[in-house]
Formats: structure tokens, sequence, C-alpha cells
């Protein structure tokens, strides 16, 4: 005896519910679709006293959970699955099942494009005037397919379940007696989930790839941190040292009473060393370090610094190591810079005097001196169709001291040094 | 001063964003004597901006920028003929050589065709700054002045303020000297304004399909390249002042201009003895005395005025090559008449180009041929549309040589949905916002002057204010009327004596076997070229197709040239509007004028097509007209003096020649001025022309004591046609097409319609109308039927009558060959099974099978019992399923279908699916019961109703139309089992009911009914749904 129960489509987001539910009566439950499951209630018969007993157990289960679901009883899956998703409550099929499933519809059966359009050109629209058709004419036509198609829709069709394993999960939480306030004390508790969690992990074969801490914190609110990491790994401590950096960086504002730690697992790296390869630092140790750079410069200041593809003069931005791999190469050039030029981050205000619409003298915090060459004006202008729109003119010019440097010169008529020509 | 060398229009496609007008305008503002205008590996932009210099008295220097295959643009300048011929032969050899867009030349071709053209270094695109990059200026300098000569190639430098540009320049400056190379300063502008430089942005990113905001460093570094003066140009290059005098003597040098453009038309070889003008009098002559029985003195005067002015002239040679292509149709039995202003010409008629009597009709011959007007005349030829045009093409081809015909270009430009498309994709809009955007465009129906865009939009609930959706206003509005790319005009071909190449760039068309020149044909008619149309006619095809049917299955031959005049059956189906399939009179329009006007002659036939246009509709020409012919309005005309040329419209103007005639009456024009005045009217952006002419017209007029309403009625009358009214001539050749298909149409009804349901799509309606329509006339049809059917609809003769057969062409998805291979083994041996057909044909695929299946065409395979569409469905699965080598030898035992046959519904349907069509009942004939019930008036009963009378409607909805003439009313053919009916929808009902009538295809109307002398039509007030069938037949919407 199989029961198939289908949630209506705007419950189907609960699906591990409607599992959970099920397997409350049988460990064997099969997920066909997002919103039917089918179990083997054989063993059922003895707990409860006849079918009627069990549709109502069922039924009080799924009402508890919040489910307003189609429950199917029948002798196969197959005939329970169409039965649950073609008739709305409690549907018992005891003996022949083709006369109760006559009406429905073929379009309901998953069939492929060609098919549907036969069926449509044939004029077979019930599961009644399927099975109706002979069986040899409908295996010279459409195979064998066709065939366990009719056996189906007369509800002669046994199959075994295919049983949903159930997915590891690496997490482990742990509410606290009393409310941590400090650091340490909050990793020691870390350390033994991440243990806990890593022994586990190497035991199935895996690494870390992401780890999520949550702390609930004793306002009623929670502390969410997300450490993503370029390469896993599964050493607990290194792992630990980590977490610390990134709590320190970004403490709990009040006192924890619950930590919980989810691990997301990916296959562990497998990588093979050169003989004569110069070794690079082992991918934990770099990732320590970064974390604790990190931790001085600011998350947003540490990564690669790429320059973009763009005319903005000096426009770059700097990517992290995930951001980085995740770049596809440009293969558009960058014009090789023929002089060295650096920079003054920010750009330094400048007073300048102009003659003839050139620079003539220039006053700034360093730099002081009339103007003996000129090159310009160079101008840029673009993202017009943005707010992030630029429009400016470039001098190079070189003063009485020596000094060549760049002038910009922005719309609202401020002066800038930009840098310097080394 | 400075002289701009080097800019690129719109015309190089996608590379520059200013139309050549406008670079001339901004040209003329700067104060700038002279342009070049250097477009990528194209001369398509070149008349314009020839034309447009003209106007503005700046002189024009032609050149192109040529992709080579080092991955460079040349950037070559005409210096003289020789020079313009070389880069027009350069371009077409590179185009021609290449798949369409793409082609670029080599070291070897610049060598070829180097005489003449003056070659400048190149911008950061250019040979020498590309050289440059691998420290190979000097070789590249070498390579240069080598191929063109020294003294023909000059150091370009552009400045743009841009860094990395003069680092080259500085470069360039460097190797020029020490080669003793001039400088030349050239300004490399893309566009006119500064403020363009947005839309050359959105162009580059349409040209590398990328968006905007993912553009980088593809975009303009800044809005430099717009025009400037010679005081910027001067400034930039204050260190350089010899390169900005070097543009002025450079540009001394150009001596070539459009003007000097070398055509010739092709010369018609003439037996010894003769020339081109006297073999043409032979021709003509002969013709005549063909023609005109008896052949009258005021023939043979206007024929020999018209032949002195075209000796005069010098164009015997084009009168004897249209008249060779004519005759190379007649040989071959292709129909081919003339079109146009040449059914003007005595000439033409007598040399079967035109089969309309200019002298009988009292035509205008200076419409056609004017001494004044000094350019080619316009001769129109239609032919059947598909292969007999396609020969005709080909001959031409052949004739000619492959440089010495090609078809015209087309340009086609950003339109509402393509520039909606084009921007807002670049700005990054979503699909959805996309698809919104487009429907904003209206595609066809009448719009609101008054809406704006920016109204639209509102409504349609973009906000103006935010800034990308202003932003993509302003470019949408910008990008309008841009080219976008070259196509093939429909049918003008243009013919050169010797090498057209020579003349204007040829490059390959889409189509195989094509060649385009480089211009459209109002460019080739405005420096010169002649042009001949071989415009393909679906009716053309359809008589043809109809004759010969007649000829196999009645056993007549028709001769159209001989159709009895004046048939009472002609007649009286034109009065009654009987018109569904006729030539130019089917239309909902035409149907409602028809009984008001109510032809009894050829004459009226002609007022009738040139009568519904929208010339002498928004002129109010219309009413006037038909009241005067019912004798309810005196025929009287706008002024004495005008009598002679409107007498036989009644006093009201309804001809282009009428307007003529009356500018030269009443204003003292010219012919020639008069067919100026035409132009003018007829142009679409020749405001500033349109005011002058009418200036002349009503100095004229005064000179002539016209004044005061008149003088404004008769301005008014002659302005209309700027709307498009038909020459005299033109409606005249119409007529004759109209009236033989209606005389097929009446005498061989079974012909002509197996004959226009093998040539759709064509004219006003669907197959399944003209079907409908052929049935109510007494016509019966046979399905589709693999063991009868033909590929084309044919004629069977059952019960002594004759039956039309739908043709395998009607089977939607059906392969040709596969249809004319079951033909083909059906004539060696009739099919016994569906087995036998797929063992027989192998190449018919499943979806052919199963639709032959659906629509019943199997139904007859088995000769000894009939199938019902179910059973053959159900065979054709087995026959089509591959048994393995066990069971191949093995004979399939038959068994009987246990399918159901098919409900009526359901035969409908996959009639209407698989064929579009469908020869049983209509579908509101299923529902007639109902219908009646609700009090549903059938159309063929709506005759019988009074005026004014309240009457309910339903039916398939086959047209809508909202015309710019109507300010918003929708009128809508409503088809049942009985006919056709009319309904009119009032603006104001319109906008309440635009859902409802516009996605529904079965329709319940209430109204008044209005018969206007027999035109029924019904005004509605109350419009709703109709649920009928699953499937409809398609609704032709227009404007």
């Amino acid at each position: 005896m199989f029961i198939s129960i289908h949630i209506p489509a705007q419950q189907a987001s609960f699906i591990d519910l409607l599992v959970e539910c099920a397997r409350a009566f049988s460990p064997h439950v099969e997920i066909t679709d997002k919103r039917t499951v089918v179990f083997n209630a054989s063993g059922l018969n003895k707990l409860y006293a006849g079918t009627k007993e069990i549709t109502q157990a069922i039924a009080q289960s799924l009402a508890g959970y919040g489910f307003s679901a189609n429950i199917a009883i029948a002798r196969n899956a197959e005939t329970a699955i169409l039965a649950a998703r073609s008739f709305s409550g409690v549907t018992v099929i005891s003996e022949k099942a083709a006369p109760v499933l006559a009406d429905i519809d073929v379009q309901n059966l998953s069939l492929t494009p060609e098919t549907s359009e036969i069926f449509t050109n044939w004029g077979i629209h019930t599961f009644k005037e399927l099975s109706e058709l002979p069986e040899t004419g409908l295996a010279e036509r459409l195979g064998a397919d066709a065939v366990d198609l009719q056996r189906l829709v007369r509800g002669n069709i046994d199959r075994p379940l295919l049983i949903s394993q159930t997915e590891i999960s690496y997490e482990d939480r742990v509410e606290l007696e009393d409310e941590i306030e400090l650091i340490d004390p909050l990793l020691f508790v870390l350390a033994r989930s991440l243990n806990k969690l890593c022994r586990k992990l190497e035991a199935h074969g895996m690494a870390v790839g992401k780890i999520e801490v949550q702390l609930d914190l004793v306002d009623g609110t929670r502390h969410h941190r997300i450490l993503g990491l370029p390469f896993p790994f599964r050493k607990s401590s290194a792992l630990l040292k980590l977490v610390r950096l990134d709590l320190i960086a970004h403490p709990p504002p009040v006192a924890v009473i619950a930590v919980e730690i989810r691990i997301a697992p990916v296959p562990p790296r497998r990588t093979q060393g050169g003989l004569y390869l110069a070794s690079a630092p082992e991918p934990e140790k770099l990732e320590l370090t970064l974390a604790r750079i990190r931790n001085l410069v600011g998350e947003s200041n540490l990564g690669v610094p790429q320059l973009l593809d763009t005319h903005r003069p000096d426009a770059f931005r700097v990517l992290s190591h995930e951001a980085l791999s995740r770049e596809k190469d440009s293969n558009r050039t960058i014009p090789i810079c023929q002089i060295a030029f650096k920079y003054f981050r920010p750009p330094l205000k400048a007073q300048v005097n102009e003659r003839r619409h050139r620079p003539a003298s220039v006053r700034a915090r360093g730099i002081r001196g009339g103007v003996v060459a000129a090159a310009g004006p160079w101008r840029t202008s673009g993202d017009w169709w943005a707010d992030s729109a630029w429009n400016r003119d470039e001098w190079d010019v070189a003063l009485s001291d020596g000094t060549i440097c760049r002038l910009c010169h922005d719309p609202r008529n401020d002066w800038f040094v930009e840098g310097i020509y080394d | 001063m400075y002289v701009e060398l080097h800019t690129r229009s719109a015309f190089s496609f996608l590379t520059g964003s200013s139309l050549p007008e406008d670079l001339v305008e901004a040209c003329a503002d700067l104060g700038i004597p002279a342009m070049a205008m250097l477009d990528r590996d194209n001369l398509s932009g070149a008349v314009r901006f020839h034309l447009a210099a003209q106007k503005s008295g700046i002189r024009t220097h032609i050149g192109a920028e040529i992709t080579s295959t080092e991955g460079c643009l040349y950037p070559l300048l005409v210096k003289n003929q020789n020079g313009y011929q070389n880069l027009c032969r350069l371009i077409s050899k590179i185009k021609l050589r290449a798949k369409k867009g793409e082609g670029a030349a080599t070291l070897e071709d610049f060598e070829e065709y180097a005489e003449g053209l003056i070659c400048l270094t190149g911008d950061e695109q250019g040979p020498l700054a590309q050289s440059l990059k691998s420290g190979k200026g000097n070789d590249c300098v070498e390579k240069l002045t080598s191929i063109f000569g020294k003294d023909n190639v000059y150091a370009e430098v552009q400045r743009h303020l841009n860094r990395a540009e003069e680092v080259r320049n500085q470069e360039v400056i460097r190797i020029a000297r020490s080669q003793g190379l001039p400088l030349l300063a050239t300004n490399g502008a893309s566009y006119a304004t500064p403020e363009s430089r947005e839309l050359q942005d959105v162009l580059t990113c349409v040209r590398h399909k990328v968006k905007i905001d993912s553009a980088g460093r593809l975009l303009a570094p800044n809005s430099e390249r717009f025009m400037k003066d010679a005081a910027k140009m001067s400034r930039l290059f204050g260190d350089l002042p010899q390169a900005i005098a070097n543009t002025v003597e450079l540009s001394s040098r150009l001596q070539f201009t459009l003007a000097d453009l070398g055509y010739q038309f092709p010369r018609y070889p003439v037996p010894p003895g003769e020339t081109m003008d006297s073999f043409l009098r032979k021709r003509t002559d002969e013709g005549a005395r063909r023609h005109y029985r008896p052949y009258s003195e005021r023939a043979e005067r206007q024929i020999e005025r018209e032949l002195a002015l075209i000796e005069k002239l010098d164009l015997a040679g084009y009168f004897l090559i249209v008249w060779d292509i004519v005759e190379f149709c007649r040989a071959r039995g292709i129909l081919v008449q003339g079109r146009g202003s040449a059914a003007n010409s005595a000439v033409c008629y007598s040399l079967g180009i035109t089969a309309v009597d200019p002298i009988a009709m009292d035509l205008l011959f200076e419409r056609f041929l004017s001494e004044e007007r000094g350019e080619w005349p316009d001769i129109d030829l239609d032919l059947p549309s598909g292969t007999d045009r396609e020969q005709a093409i080909q001959y031409v081809y052949q004739r000619y040589g492959e440089r010495g015909a090609a078809m015209t270009a087309n340009v086609i430009t950003y339109r509402g949905r393509s520039a909606v498309r084009d921007v807002g994709k670049v700005l990054g809009f979503g699909q959805d916002d996309l698809d919104r955007l487009s429907k904003l465009v209206p595609s066809w129906g009448w719009t609101d002057p008054e809406e704006t865009a920016m109204e639209r939009f509102r409504e349609a609930g973009f906000s103006p204010d935010n800034p990308m959706i202003s932003k993509f206003l302003k470019l949408y509005l910008s990008i309008l009327d841009l080219p976008r790319h070259l196509g093939q005009h429909s049918g003008g071909m243009v013919i050169c004596q010797g090498a057209l190449d020579s003349v204007v760039p040829l490059e390959p068309a889409t189509m195989p076997g094509r060649v385009i020149v480089q211009w459209d044909k109002d460019d080739c008619a405005n420096v010169g070229i002649v042009k001949v149309d071989l415009l393909g006619l679906g009716m053309m095809a359809a008589l043809k197709d109809t004759i010969s049917l007649i000829h196999d299955h009645y056993g007549e031959d028709v001769d159209l040239a001989h159709l009895p005049p004046d048939d009472p059956l002609v007649y009286d189906t034109l009065q009654k509007a009987d018109t569904i399939g006729l030539f130019q009179v089917e239309s909902r329009a035409q149907m409602s004028c028809l009984p008001r006007l109510w032809p009894t002659k050829f004459y009226d036939l002609v007022v009738q097509v040139a009568i519904i246009r929208p010339g002498p509709i928004v002129g109010q020409m219309l009413n006037p007209y038909l009241l005067r012919r019912q004798g309810r309005q005196k025929a009287e005309c706008l002024h004495p003096s005008l009598e002679p040329v409107l007498a036989r419209t009644l006093g009201v103007p309804i001809f282009q020649e009428q307007l003529l005639r009356m500018a030269m009456i009443v204003a003292g024009f010219s012919g020639g001025e008069a067919e100026e005045l035409r132009r003018a009217f007829g142009f679409k952006r020749a405001q500033s022309c349109m005011q002058d002419v009418e200036k002349k017209l009503r100095r004229g007029m005064e000179k002539n004591n016209i004044t005061g309403q008149v003088q404004d009625v008769i301005v008014k009358s002659i302005t209309s046609f700027a709307l498009y009214g038909f020459p005299e001539s033109h409606a005249a050749s119409f007529a004759l097409i109209a009236y033989a298909s209606a005389y097929l149409k009446c005498h061989y009804l079974a012909a002509f319609t197996a004959a226009i349901l093998n040539n759709q799509p064509m004219g006003f309606y669907s197959s399944s109308t003209l079907i409908k329509d052929a049935q109510r006339h007494g016509l019966r049809f046979k399905p589709v039927d693999i063991t009868q059917s033909d590929w084309p609809c044919t004629i069977e003769e059952h019960e002594g009558k004759k039956w039309v057969r739908l043709g395998m062409n009607y089977v939607r998805g059906m392969r040709r060959e596969h249809g004319e291979e079951i033909m083909y083994e059906r004539a060696r041996q009739p099919f016994h099974s569906i087995q036998d057909l797929t063992r027989r044909v192998p190449s018919l695929r499943k979806d052919e099978l199963r639709k032959l299946g659906q629509i019943g065409a199997l139904n007859f395979i088995q000769q000894e019992s009939k199938m019902h569409r179910r059973d053959t469905l159900w065979e054709t699965e087995r026959a089509m399923r591959k048994v393995g080598p066990l069971f191949e030898s093995m004979q399939q035992v038959d068994e009987i279908s246990p399918l159901e046959p098919m409900t009526d519904d359901e035969r409908l349907r996959a009639d209407v699916r698989g064929t579009g069509v469908t020869i049983g009942k209509h579908p509101i004939a299923y529902h007639r019961e109902r219908l009646n019930r609700m009090g549903v008036t059938p159309a063929n009963r709506l005759y019988s109703l009074r005026n004014g009378s309240h009457v309910r409607i339903a039916g398939c909805v086959i047209c809508r139309q909202r015309p710019g003439t109507a300010k918003g009313l929708l009128f809508m053919s409503i088809e049942d089992e009985t006919g056709i009916s009319n309904a009119v929808v009032m603006p104001d009902l319109f906008d309440e009911y635009r859902l409802t009538l516009l996605s529904n295809n079965y329709l319940f109307i209430e109204g008044m009914i209005q018969n206007m002398e027999g035109a029924i039509s019904i005004k509605a007030n109350r419009i709703s749904s109709l649920q009928v069938a699953e499937v409809s037949f398609p609704s032709h919407d227009f404007r």
C-alpha cells in the first residue's frame, strides 16, 4: 500500500516540511517532485485500525504543519501519485484503479512534446481513451514507453520507490548557560564546535568552502558572519584563527547566548608540488596573513588593483581574491606607460594663474613655481549617461624648479596637481 | 582659411552620427568654403552631400576611407575624373569579392587604382599610425609614396586634445619633415556639433554589440570630433601654420565633383545604316500602325512631336532599351506593362511599353518628358512577381554585363521600432522595458499629432523626468532617419554604357546573384543616371496564371490586350462592390465608394482607382465628385479658365496631370515649371521649397486676376496632392489591370481564384476570405489530397462544373520539393497505402506527414476504402516508425483504427492550423442559431435594412484600418458566412473599447446602420468579444 501527498503550488517552498511530515509515518519517502511525496505505508496497518484511521492521522499531521494537501492511497506508488495530483481531498483506491483514473487528462502525464501532439492528433484526451487503445497497435506506433504509459493509466505499474537520502549537514549549535561578553571564552566554545565539524568533514573526505557563524545575542538579535575561503581547507586551528580575526574586526555588539556554526562542504584541494618548484606559502597561512592585514587596513583596501576599461584618468578598483578569480581576462590592451607617473592620492588642491588660457604658475602644498613649458589641454569626458559623468582638462607642465607635474582642471574651475612625472 | 578634408558622415554606417546635409550646414555656418566627406568603403552619401553642398554654395570633395587587408583605413581623396573612376572600381572590387558588409583592399589593389587619387596618412586608424606602433613609420611613408606618387601623399595630423594622439603627431611631423612630405591638418570630424557625440557613442555600441556601460574604451575619449571653423583649427595648429595652409592648396588640386560623373546611358545596337533615332522612328511607326486603327492625324502629330523631342534630348537609346526588355518579355510570354508617367507617351504606347492610349485619354506628355527639366524620363515596368520578373532582371544583367547593370540600393534608416531596440539595448534596458517601449511606437494606425513622444512615454509608465528615460528619448529622436545599412530596392535597375563600376561603386546584395549600386533611386535620378524599374506585381502573376489555367481547362485563349471593352457583367460587379480579389478596387474604402460612384465605363474605373487616395480625400474632392456624378451638385469649375482641364472630372481635380495643367493655366507655369511644382509638393522634407512654389503660384494667379477665395481653393486643391495623388496615366494603367482582373473573375471564376490563391500573399484579403467569397459566388473547392493535388491549386471537372482543388502549397510547413516528389511518384504509380507513400517518398518528414494526416490529405490513399483523418493519423505513426532488421520483411497486419473521427470543430481547427483556410463552413456558421437568438443580422441581409436602424452584427475581424486622413476613426471589416460587413468606430468609442477591438478576433457589434447609396456600414456604439472558435483568420491591420 502506498500513500502519496500532493500540496498546492503556493506551498511548494515547504517541501522539506512535507518530507518531515511523511517521515513521521515511514522512513522510506520518495520526493517525486516539489509538491509531491510518496511512501510505502504497508507497515501502518499494524499501528492503525484501518485505511480511514491512517488517512485521518496523516491529515491531522499535515494540518498541524499548516498544509492543505491531497492524499491518495493505492496499491502502487504511481497510481497513488496520479490520484493525489488529480483529486482533491482523500482518495482511496482499493481495487481496480482504471475506472477511478478514467477522466484524468493525459496531458497531466509527463509526455514529450511529440507524444503529446500525437495524442492530440488522435483525439486521445483522457486516461480512459488511452487505456482503451490496443496495446500492440500502440507499441507498434510509439514503442515500449507508450505501453508503459498505458499500464500507468490503467493503474498497473509497480516500481520501487526512489528513496531520498537525507543530506549530511555540517552544523553545530551550542546554547550557552551563561551569556559571554568576551571574545576569548567565545572562542573556546567555537573551537569545540569547529573541531567537531572538521572531524566530521575529514570522515567524509570534505573540506571547508565557507563558514557561517551565527551568534544569538542577549537583546534577541543575531550577529551573522560569513567567511568565504579562497582555498578549501579543514585545519580547525587555522579556521579558528580566521574566525577570531573576523570577530575582532566585527565584534558582536552585546553578549552572546548561543553559538551556531554552519559549514559549506567542498571537495578538498588536491595539488602536487613539483620537485624544483619554489614552495609557495601554505594557503592557510597566506589566508591568515591576509586576514590580519585586512584587519589593519580595512576590508575594501586589500586585494589586487585592476585598471578599469575607461578613458577616465586613474580609474581602477581593488579586487578581492574571490572577485579576481571570477573576473574574466579582458582582451583589451592597456596602453603602455612611457614615463613613470606618481599619483597623489588624493590630488593636491592648487592655485594656478593662467595666461592666454594656459597655466602660467602653480602653487600647491610642497609645489610652487612658474610654468616654463606646458602641453595640453588633454581633454577627457565620459559616462554622459550616468551620475558618474566626468569632463576635465589636463596639462603637463614643467615648473621653474625642474618639477614636471600634471595639473587637472575640472568644470567647477578647480585646479589640482594630480601627480608628478618621475 | 581652412578646408575640412577628412569627415565621416552617418553613411559610414554606425561610425558617424551626422547626415551629410548636417555636416554641410555646419560647414556653411562656420564659413568653411569646401569640404571632403570620406565615408568608410562607400560613396552612399556622396550624392546627398553633393546636392546639399550645391545648395549651400560649398565646394565638395569626394573620397572614402578604404579598409586595407593590413587592418587600417586609407583615407583617399579624388583628384579628377580618373581618380573617381578608380575609387569606384576599387570599392567595387573589394566589395564584390567578399561577403556583404565585408571586404578589404590589398596593396596590389591600391597600386592598380592609385591613379588620380590623393592618399592621406590617416588618423589613429590610418596606415601610418599602425606602422608607428612597430616603429616602421618611414617604411610606411615610402610604401605610400611608391603607390600614389610623392606628390599625392600628405602627412595627416589631427588634434582632438588627446595625449596619445599628440605623441603620434610628433612622430608624423618628424617623418614628414625627414621625407619632405607636406603636412595636412584635418579634423576627422564624425559629427556636426559636440552634442552628437552621445549618439556617436551609441552607434559605436551598436556596431560592437555591447552595452554602453561595458563599452569602456571603445567609446570616444571626448567630444572633440565636431566640425571646427578656421579660427579654432588655426589655434589648434598654431605651431603648424603650413598644415592649415596646405588644406587650401590640396583643395585647389581636387577638381572633381559629381557633376562630372561621366555617365553614359548604353547605346542600343542598331543595324548598319541606321541610327538609334531612325531605328526608333521605324519601330514606333510600325507599332503606331498596329495600335492606332485608324492611324489618325492627331496621333501622327503627337508621335512626331514626341519623337522630335526624344531626338533633341538624345533619348532614343533609352526608349529602345526599354522596348528591348519589353520585347524580351513578350517573346517569353511574360506579361509586362509600363506604368507611371510613361503612359503619357504615345511613343511608349506605340512601342508596346504601355497599354494606355494617351491620345484617346488626352494625357499630358510633359508629365513624362520635358525639355526644361533636363532629366531622364522614368519608365516603370510591371511584371509578374517571382520567376518571370527574375528572368527579366537576369536578362538585363546578361545584356549589359555584370559591371554594366545593377539594382539600385535602398538605404535602410532607423525607424521607430529599430530605433527603440538599438538605443534601448545600448542603454541597458531589459527585455520587458524594450517590449513596452516598442509598443509605444505605433506600427499601424493613426496617431494624434498633438500627442508628443513625451506624453506617450508618460502614459506608458515611463517618467520622462527619469534621467535615463529622458536620455533615451533624446537619443531616440536623434537616431531617427540615420542610415543603418544598405538594402536592395525592389525593382530599380540602372544600366550604363561601359562599366557601371566606374560611375558608382557596386556591392553584392544579400540575394545571391544580385549586385547593387551604392546609391538609392533618388540619388541616381539626381545625378542623371537612368533607371528602369522592373517591379513585381502579384496581380500580373495571377493574371498570367489565370490565362494559362483558362487555356488548359476552358480550352480558350484570352488576350489581355483584347478583352471585350465595357463588359456589362464587369460593371455590374463593380457597381455592387463585389470586388474581393480584384486589383486596386477591393479595399474596404474602395468598396464603400463603388456603389456611390457607379462605374459604367472604363474612364470611371480610372477615376475610381485614383480617387481613393490620401490626396483627393484630404483635398475634400471625393464627396463633391460623387455628388456631382449623382447630379446632386452642379459640376462647376473652380475658375472658368479651368473648364477644359476639369470638365471630364466634373470640375473636381483628381489627377496629378490636372494639377499641372491648372498651374499652367491659372498661374502661367510652363510644363517644366508645373512638373517642378509637383516634385516640390511630393518631396517629404521640402517645406521651404513648398512655400517658394506656393508664392510663385499665387503670383502667377494674381497676374491672371485670380484672387481671394478662388485662389485659396485652387492652392488647396494643388497642395493636397503633396499627400499622394495618382497621375492619370498611372491610374489608367492600373485601371486596365483592375478591369482585366474583374473580367477574369466574372467569366472564369475557378481559374482566377486558383491563380490568386497560388500567388498569395498579395492584395488586401487573406486566402480564407478569397475562398469564402468564391464559395458565395458558387465555386466549389476540393481539399488537399495527395492522390490528386498538385503543388499549386488546380482546376478539376466534377459534375460538369469546374472545382478548385487546393494544392499542397497550402500545407503549412510542407516543402515544395517534397510535394513535387509526391507528384512524381504518384504519376509513376498511384500510392496504395500510407506505408507505400513513406517507402516511396522517404524524404517526407514526420511533421509533414502528420500535417497531411491532420488536414485529411491522406484520406483517399487507399483506393478501396476511404479513411477518416484519425485513421490516417493512426496509420501514419506506424508507417513512420522504423522497424528493426528482424521485422523488416514482415508484412504488417492491417488493423482497424481504434480512433474516433474528428468532430466538425476539430476538423475546422485542423484545417485552419494546417492550411490557414477552410473549405468547409465558416466558423460563424456553426453558431448561427445562437447569433439569431442574439438578434444578429447576417452580412448579406444588411442591404435590406433602413438607413438609421439599429443593428447587431457579429463575425471574424478581417481588417482594421485607422487612416491618417480620418482623424482617429477605426474602420473594420467583419466576415461571417454570408459576406462582409463594415463597421466604423468613432475615436471616443475606440478609446473605450481599445483592448476589445485590438485583441479579439471575433467581435459582436451593435450600432446604427448607415446606407449611403448602397454603401453600407455600421456606426458602432457597443462592442464586445464573441466566443466562437479557437482558431481565426488573420486580420489585415494598417493605416
